[in-house]
């Protein structure tokens, strides 16, 4: 029983092994490493950054601030130049800043600020919302 | 030429050089291919499953821990890949039902073979292989191409190995109904 059951096997082995194995495309190793490179090569990351800076909002943030209050609160009766008086010697900026006393921001040019940081703002939302978009894809 | 391990280019992949995959590819894309067209049927399909069954294996080199040969592992991806492309296809790969014949001892294969001319053979064999369920093909190219142990088979195909000595006595019987049909389709066509 044995060995017909070895007979067996070998004629099966032979007859396997007489079909031999199935041929791939001739390009498949290429195809494989070319998929696997694909992988492993370091993907260009898009990092988002932010193309203003934290800390260049909060500068704007307070300039804004500041500009509003001039416009506000002191239109009419300080110029923007205008320096808070602070008793003491050390605070002696008078002198640099009366350079720019007869220095006067015309109106227009004041809207037309307003408007152009209105404009960067909305650009700014889009612009995000847009790299968002292509970062995600 | 001595041959390295696959251990060897293993390494050499872990520490980042990925062009050392590729002799591993070289060397196993035959079987690898074959089991996915004996599962899937289809070369182009197969195709497919052969290399994303590589891309697989690279992917998850680092859980290989050799605890089986590289090779054992890596057809277990491919027999898996395979049946997870059949399904998703939902296609029922052809086979042919031959289970009314009877006594395909080797003998009687053996004489129907004997009729074939030598290169007609290898073909006709193949297209017997393409016949048989998938699993039955798998088996038999794992086990009389591969000479792989049941018990090795059954970490591939996920089988008992008393279950796969069933199989492949079955396997064997049908895979001979085929060629002896085969043969008569041919004499009676001539």
């Amino acid at each position: 029983m044995k060995e017909e059951e070895k007979k067996g096997y070998r004629f099966y082995k032979d007859l396997i092994q007489e079909a031999g194995l199935e041929k791939p495309s001739k390009d498949f190793t290429t195809l494989v490493m070319h998929r696997i490179g694909v992988e492993a090569s370091p993907s260009e990351t898009l990092t988002y950054k932010p193309l203003i800076p934290k800390y260049a909002w909060w500068s704007i943030a307070v300039a804004w601030g500041v500009l509003c209050y001039y416009m506000v609160a002191g239109s009419g009766h300080r110029r923007i130049w205008d320096t808070p008086q602070v008793d003491g010697p050390f605070l002696r900026l008078d002198p640099i800043l009366e350079i720019f006393n007869n220095f006067q921001i015309p109106d227009t040019f004041t809207y037309a600020t307003v408007c152009f940081a209105l404009f960067v703002i909305v650009q700014t939302v889009f612009l995000r919302s847009l790299l968002d978009r292509r970062i995600s894809l | 030429m001595s041959q390295r391990s696959d251990q060897y280019y293993i390494n050499k992949v872990m520490k980042g050089e990925t062009h050392a995959f590729s002799p591993l590819v070289e060397r196993y894309k035959h079987m690898v291919f074959t089991l996915a067209l004996r599962v899937v049927k289809n070369t182009e399909e197969a195709e497919e499953v052969a290399q994303d069954s590589f891309v697989k294996a690279y992917r998850g080199l680092s859980k290989f821990k050799g605890d089986s040969k590289f090779s054992t592992w890596l057809y277990r991806i491919a027999y898996y890949s395979a049946l997870d492309a059949v399904k998703k296809i939902k296609r029922i790969p052809e086979t042919e039902l031959v289970d009314g014949y009877l006594g395909h001892a080797p003998q009687v294969v053996q004489n129907t073979l004997e009729d074939m001319v030598n290169e007609e053979r290898s073909f006709r064999i193949r297209r017997a292989m393409q016949k048989l369920p998938s699993d039955y093909a798998s088996l038999l190219t794992l086990h009389y191409f591969e000479e792989l142990s049941l018990k090795e088979i059954s970490e591939i195909m996920g089988s008992s190995p008393d279950t796969l000595k069933v199989k492949l006595f079955r396997a064997r019987k049908r895979l001979g109904g085929i060629l002896e049909t085969q043969q008569k389709e041919k004499l009676a066509k001539s």
